[in-house]
């Protein structure tokens, strides 16, 4: 096909399943419940699947697109769209993108821990902590990133079975009556679901690096499905465990549900929640840094090294005023509206204008035929 | 690589160019007082026959016996060279005129026997001793209960037979080649012909002449030389002084790489788990060999962890504990006047002290040191307040849990691994320590064995491998080899499946 970079840098398809699903996942699975819930409340979770649903869609039109691209990725479809230096611009705005999706996925992780664990400790250690982790992994390379999304998906999962404990105190009767909300409310919880679920864009400069790419196709959509079930198992229990109330004035419903763990040699399970979102977090920042070099890399020809501490500069640099919660809800909007946009908006355009130029190419084509 | 030449090499490179006469070669090598030179035969005027020989270098009696009285019997035969090779009755006889391999030879053990000084001809013989070998070893470094207790010794012919008397095919195949400028030390490659894939082989064979080093010691410097990345704690080739281990990895599809004056063995490509695996666990049934597996891989997890879990608690996370722990903990550290950290940080040195101590010392005091450091100091420490009791029970705990590493050098790195884990619990409590295994994470998925991956079968996660990794199924179970190793056939054997069960009845 030639849309692959060297064989000895590709992944196996299978891992393209926990490099999405990795990055999918983040801090935002700690808040997601309460963010939800506005509009649709409880029956928030049938607009939620159904976020996961068409998104399906939006990886097969991604797909459709890459198999469209020179070099399989969006810097070079862009380039073949728009010609070189407009194309350079949209993937420099890919980028931008990028920058706040770490960022976000960074910064609500850090209020977490600087709520829950460390008052006191000043966030731009923190904040190096974390870029200086994420720096080393990626600069291992895709094949060290790839590794780090499956311990990362892997080792997390084992909580799962810990909800058992909340679900015991849940009460299924919260759910009832079921559909006893209006389309628009409904629509304004599915605005809300998206930002939980980003991170699919990825793909679209994944591409190139997954052996088999036919077969990678089934593992995007397993991935996919996988970042649905996770949240909706999540959603279906703090659903259950707290009354729309009580959710409404929670900020981190996950971890409040983890709080009622207990064992005798640990009395504060949610602490477990807390640095293993750690985990959680840090698979999507990788990924995410790896984008932004690729992309620096590919459009301004900057070596790989000095871009991944350019982007991790960029990060700290916007990360530092950040101070007041309020900053991470207006980060988290504008990250669900540009992922909606992306998404939903940027994504199915160039679809139709691939489309549209292939079939006026094809009758053109006919037309100098004949 | 760059070659350094430093001002030894070059006299001996430079003597070595100048020297193309046998007369040069005897001239240079008479400098040396081990160095010499008779006639067996005296008062003959037909024939003068010379022997010459490093005299520490040589089995005298082989000297004596073969050689000389052979030629005195036989003087009346020897017209040429050809007639004096037809009555030595050694095995290793050459008749050639190259003077740089005589030089090369004769600093091997091998006699120079001449016909008429003149002549440029001459012959070689191996008449070299054995001399200041042991014959045998006990694995005491990698003791095992069950199990052969022969280990390799210092000399490669002896460790070559061990190997050769167990692996009894032609296809165990021994390549030789010749490292170190100074030491000329002979290094063989291992490998079995058919089920060794031969890129493994041929990247052994390519690092191992691009070795440019003056005197090879020992083979874990071979090891640290054709290392894939030179710059991490973990041992990347495993080294054993076990004939067992040595024939398993090579009936696996590795490599096995032996050196001369070396008692230690390493394989190649190997495997993070690999290191965890002890012998007994095949000697042992399946259950008992998962069993103690299982135990091993856990005393390394607790070894790592539970020393910065202590201090991450201690410092930052004491809501973590419940009530019934915390009060213990809190009454055996409240005359403490340090930290968590400087108290876990001194215990654990003291420790490392003890256990290098003991290392240095003669068998029989080393036992006293550990009675006088594990209790005296312990207890003394305990009482003066300088850390808690069961600070003390952790650490010792965990250096216990070190200890039943297989590998001695994977278990040297497991050592060093808990202190920056101190360190991060200490400076952001158990985001430190998780931020610590990322970042070892990310480090194991770096390395790289011979180009295998270090981490697989878990990364790049391989199926039908796991039957021999975190467990030992049954050998009705592991009839096949690792894949990743990329064997030349997969099959060891073929189990008989004729069970006495409700399905053959």
């Amino acid at each position: 096909m030639g849309k692959q970079v060297k064989e000895s840098l590709t992944v196996s398809p299978y891992l393209l399943w926990f490099l999405l699903h990795g990055t999918q996942m983040g801090s935002t699975l700690l808040i997601f419940q309460s963010r939800i819930i506005k509009g649709a409340e409880m029956d928030s979770m049938f607009s939620f699947a159904a976020v996961g649903i068409s998104l399906h869609l939006i990886i097969a039109i991604m797909f459709f697109l890459l198999e469209n691209a020179k070099d399989g990725d969006i810097i070079s479809l862009h380039n073949q769209l728009f010609g070189k230096r407009l194309g350079s611009l949209l993937t420099l705005a890919f980028y931008g993108y990028i920058l706040i999706f770490i960022i976000n996925e960074m910064r609500s992780y850090l209020e977490v821990i600087h709520v829950w664990v460390f008052p006191n400790t000043p966030l731009w250690s923190l904040s190096v902590l974390l870029l200086l982790t994420s720096a080393y992994i990626v600069s291992g390379g895709l094949r060290v990133i790839t590794g780090i999304s499956l311990f990362c998906v892997i080792i997390p999962s084992l909580l799962i079975p810990s909800l058992y404990f909340p679900l015991k105190q849940g009460h299924l009767t919260n759910f009832l009556p079921l559909f006893n909300h209006n389309a628009y409310e409904f629509a304004e919880s599915a605005y809300h679901s998206l930002s939980t679920l980003l991170g699919i864009e990825f793909l679209l400069l994944l591409y190139p690096f997954i052996k088999n790419q036919e077969k990678s196709k089934k593992w995007a959509h397993i991935a996919v499905a996988h970042s649905t079930l996770i949240p909706l198992i999540i959603g279906f229990v703090s659903f259950s465990f707290f009354n729309i109330q009580q959710l409404e004035h929670t900020i981190w419903p996950t971890l409040i549900l983890s709080k009622i763990i207990r064992f005798p040699f640990l009395e504060r399970f949610d602490y477990i929640y807390i640095f293993m979102w750690f985990f959680v977090m840090i698979s999507a920042c990788c990924v995410g840094l790896w984008g932004g070099v690729r992309i620096l890399k590919n459009t301004i020809g900057m070596k790989a090294k000095p871009s991944l501490w350019i982007t991790c500069g960029l990060v700290f640099v916007v990360l530092l005023p950040m101070k007041s919660p309020m900053t991470i809800e207006r980060l988290d909007s504008v990250l669900a509206l540009s992922g909606w946009i992306l998404l939903y908006g940027y994504i199915p355009l160039l679809f139709i204008w691939i489309r549209v130029s292939k079939r006026f190419k094809k009758r053109e084509g006919m037309a100098n035929g004949s | 690589m760059k070659r350094h030449n430093g001002p030894v090499m070059d006299s001996v490179n430079s003597s070595n160019n100048a020297r193309t006469t046998i007369a040069e070669v005897f001239q240079y090598a008479s400098k040396s007082s081990d160095f010499h030179q008779f006639s067996p035969i005296e008062d003959d005027d037909s024939v003068g026959i010379r022997i010459s020989y490093y005299q520490s270098l040589v089995d005298g009696l082989k000297i004596n016996r073969y050689l000389v009285s052979e030629i005195q019997k036989n003087i009346e035969h020897i017209k040429n060279l050809q007639d004096i090779k037809s009555i030595i009755p050694l095995d290793e006889v050459k008749v050639t005129h190259e003077a740089a391999e005589a030089e090369k030879k004769l600093i091997k053990g091998y006699a120079v026997i001449q016909l008429n000084e003149a002549e440029q001809e001459f012959i070689l013989v191996n008449v070299k001793t054995e001399q200041g070998h042991r014959l045998s070893n006990e694995t005491e470094n990698e003791f095992s209960v069950v199990g052969p207790k022969i280990g390799f010794v210092e000399n490669i012919d002896i460790n070559i037979h061990l190997l050769r008397q167990q692996i009894a095919v032609p296809e165990l195949v021994l390549e030789e080649i010749t490292v170190g400028t100074l030491s000329n030390t002979k290094v063989i490659i291992a490998y079995l012909d058919g089920v060794t894939n031969p890129r493994h082989v041929q990247t052994v064979r390519q690092r191992l002449k691009a070795i440019d080093f003056d005197v090879i010691f020992d083979s874990s410097i071979l090891d640290q030389i054709i290392s894939d990345n030179s710059n991490t704690p973990f041992p990347l080739f495993l080294s054993t002084e076990r004939v067992d281990r040595v024939i398993y990895a090579i009936i696996s599809g590795q490599v096995a790489v032996f050196s001369d004056n070396s008692p230690y063995v390493i394989t190649g490509p190997s495997t993070f788990l690999d290191f965890f695996i002890s012998p007994e666990d095949y000697y042992l049934p399946w259950i008992l060999g998962t069993f103690f597996r299982i135990i091993r891989l856990m005393s390394v997890v607790f070894s790592i962890f539970a020393t910065p879990l202590y201090v991450a608690a201690l410092t930052y996370h004491f809501e973590v504990l419940p009530e019934v722990l915390l009060e213990p903990l809190i009454i055996s550290r409240q005359h403490v006047p340090f930290p968590p950290v400087i108290e876990a940080i001194f215990l654990e040195i003291t420790i490392e002290l003890l256990r290098e101590a003991g290392a240095r010392l003669p068998t029989k005091i080393g036992q006293t040191l550990g009675i006088v450091g594990g209790i005296v100091i312990g207890q003394a420490t305990v009482h003066a307040a300088l850390t808690s009791n069961i600070l003390l029970i952790i650490v010792a705990l965990s250096a216990l849990a070190s200890f039943t590493t297989p590998i001695f050098k994977m278990a040297n790195t497991i050592r060093l691994l808990r202190f920056p884990f101190i360190l991060l619990a200490a400076l952001w409590g158990g985001l430190g320590i998780f931020v610590g295994f990322i970042v070892l994470l990310g480090h194991l998925l770096r390395l790289k064995s011979l180009g295998t991956p270090y981490l697989v079968p878990i990364f790049p996660f391989r199926t039908g491998n796991l039957a021999d990794s975190f467990i030992r199924a049954s050998y009705q179970y592991v009839t096949n080899r690792s894949k990743f190793l990329k064997p030349g056939s997969t099959k060891r054997y073929h189990p008989k499946e004729d069970k006495e069960d409700l399905n053959n009845e």
